[in-house]
């Protein structure tokens, strides 16, 4: 018995298509094709609020009290490099508030957070807000700029504006 | 069938329901922000001594309270709490509580019964969680341009 091992060619390697169980979206119905076939500018990102990463926690919680929204972007010359939420300022500001409130928000922003694209399908937009837990996505366009911010509200209207 | 026809024809008790956190109005709201954070929730159901729900805060209040200052944590929930529920009952079709999301611009709805006792909440991410679970096919094969962490889910 040869247990000699034998490297294998680049023509041995088998190959194993990472599509073959994709199924393309087959829509049963108007909401299953607007989904699928729509996009999420469609659905109509919202507008959206800025910060500095050298901004300070108050700030940020001025600016979104004053603006009544759910989190800021964090951006660097207009390139997206964080996020903070409400959820940010349960989880880790509340509590210290004003022994922190000085910090910048590279400190406690989230980085580098998940993202899509204005031409991905509102079901993608859906998939990250599901798997991931996000409320807040970010939307850009193809050269990397923000353009918007979906959340689970705009959606949900864009479900209702399909229901017939 | 499709999405369309399940959204209208399957009940609530379908979606992810929340017990929810729980406090008496008389709570401080300090006590009320640590079980928000303990729990991943976004959101505490105000009751009174019978387990009836008399309102509701969210952590959508906290920026605005924060921005005067932090004595508001020592305070009450009754100081903070807002009375706006929209609720639903368990067999009310989930068109129903998209509906009123919508119409009443919440976040959440408060699920009740017949005697209008609270049994816990829902809302959008439950919605979305539905769609992603239910219409797999079109929402599971469209691939993820991040790592994504369920210890970083928002709210509620």
């Amino acid at each position: 018995m040869n247990h000699k091992r034998q490297r294998r060619g680049a023509d041995d390697v088998e190959f194993s298509d990472p599509l073959k169980r994709y199924e393309g979206c087959t829509p049963s119905d108007d909401l299953e094709r607007a989904l699928c076939e729509g996009t999420v500018a469609d659905v109509g990102p919202m507008s959206i609020a800025t910060a500095s990463p050298i901004d300070t926690i108050e700030s940020a919680v001025i600016r979104m009290a004053e603006l009544d929204v759910g989190c800021l972007l964090i951006l660097e010359t207009d390139r997206l490099v964080g996020i903070f939420t409400q959820s940010d300022l349960l989880r880790r500001v509340i509590d210290r508030y004003d022994l922190i409130k000085g910090t910048l928000l590279r400190d406690v922003m989230t980085p580098d957070p998940a993202f899509v694209r204005n031409t991905d399908s509102p079901a993608k937009a859906i998939n990250l807000m599901s798997t991931g837990g996000f409320r807040h996505v970010p939307v850009l366009d193809v050269d990397d700029r923000v353009v918007g911010i979906i959340g689970p509200r705009r959606v949900t209207q864009y479900l209702r504006q399909h229901l017939g | 069938m499709g999405l369309r026809d399940d959204l209208s024809n399957e009940p609530i008790g379908r979606l992810a329901i929340c017990a929810g956190v729980r406090f008496p109005a008389t709570a401080p709201v300090r006590a009320a922000v640590a079980a928000l954070r303990e729990e991943k929730q976004g959101c505490v159901i105000v009751v009174d001594s019978h387990g009836r729900p008399e309102g509701k805060f969210t952590e959508h209040q906290l920026a605005g309270l924060l921005s005067k200052g932090t004595a508001f944590l020592d305070e009450p929930i009754s100081r903070h709490m807002r009375d706006a529920w929209a609720q639903v009952r368990l067999d009310e079709p989930i068109t129903s509580m998209i509906h009123k999301l919508q119409d009443y611009h919440l976040r959440y709805v408060l699920v009740v019964d017949e005697q209008g006792k609270a049994l816990g909440v829902t809302g959008q991410r439950a919605l979305m969680e539905y769609i992603s679970d239910n219409f797999p096919l079109q929402v599971r094969t469209s691939e993820m341009d991040a790592k994504v962490s369920i210890d970083t889910r928002e709210g509620a």
